[in-house]
């Protein structure tokens, strides 16, 4: 189970230095075959300074930096939006804060403001859903993150 | 003005339905997904296997015909005919009703719900707001709402 459950607390960061790899890799994993993920010259010619990160990729950040925090806990729901362009080769923070916690009769549930911070500033910010696992595990379910 | 870019044709995409039918949710498109996403191969049994919760965008996205892309890559049958045919995604939101698990075989209903002129800080554009509901059989496991940004 998570250490404690607070309001206003932070989550343990995560870093991330994508490459360009690791930007192929998940365009293949989802099917995203838009050049400005692995074209340098499409990209730039789009008025990027190099390769973006996938926005969808930053989204799967910021879900594991919530379940690496609550180990076996259930994710609820989940939302995100890209505020800026992220490149590739770039340092990316992932942290979060827990904006609320209920206690539902299914469990703790804990809200959590979610972003992803690189050189130039915030790239994508979120907010998830958990129902906590209990004592480590949650109902028997699969279902949690990498 | 922003109205300029949501014409008839455009609105006329207003309600369109898709049905998605999704990849069975196997070990192999868990491991495939793990390395998408920077992690290494899982290893023990099916029932310990961790599946994150995201992995639904690989199962949802099928092959499409090269042919079917625009010039930047991107399916032509998911954008509705805005300004000069470009676009991104803006908010994502995602209700899990329950864990995705081994065996799942997701069928998706994608529906257009709206078209809204937006004035943006560097250029008009249309907001598409499309809503997907994916089931296994007839329980909803995820309900998706994705705001597409045209221009």
């Amino acid at each position: 189970m998570a250490p404690s459950v607070a309001t206003g607390e932070q989550l343990p960061p995560i870093t991330k230095q994508p490459n360009e790899v690791d930007l192929f890799l998940f365009s293949a994993a989802v099917w995203n075959s838009h050049r400005i993920h692995y074209e340098r010259e499409y990209a730039r010619a789009e008025g990027h300074r190099d390769i973006v990160v996938q926005g969808s990729l930053q989204a799967n950040w910021l879900v594991e930096a919530m379940l690496s925090w609550s180990p076996g806990s259930t994710l609820l729901a989940f939302s995100f939006r890209n505020t800026s362009t992220a490149y590739v080769n770039e340092t990316f923070v992932i942290g979060g804060r827990i904006a609320e916690v209920r206690h539902e009769p299914g469990g703790v549930h804990v809200v959590v403001d979610l972003q992803v911070e690189g050189p130039s500033g915030v790239t994508t910010v979120g907010r998830g859903t958990l129902r906590l696992a209990r004592d480590g595990a949650d109902d028997g379910s699969s279902g949690t993150g990498s | 003005m922003t109205d300029d870019l949501l014409t008839d044709d455009a609105r006329a995409w207003v309600g369109m339905e898709l049905d998605i039918e999704c990849i069975p949710l196997t070990r192999a498109e868990v491991q495939r997904f793990l390395v998408g996403i920077g992690h290494a191969p899982a290893s023990g049994e099916d029932e310990d296997l961790l599946i994150p919760p995201m992995i639904y965008q690989t199962l949802s996205r099928l092959p499409v015909d090269p042919a079917a892309l625009t010039k930047d890559g991107v399916p032509t049958d998911r954008r509705p005919p805005v300004g000069e045919g470009r676009g991104m995604n803006g908010e994502v939101e995602l209700e899990f009703a329950r864990p995705l698990r081994v065996g799942d075989k997701l069928r998706g209903r994608r529906r257009l719900a709206s078209l809204e002129s937006k004035r943006g800080r560097r250029r008009d554009m249309v907001v598409a707001t499309w809503v997907t509901e994916y089931r296994d059989g007839d329980e909803v496991v995820i309900v998706e709402t994705v705001r597409q940004l045209l221009y």
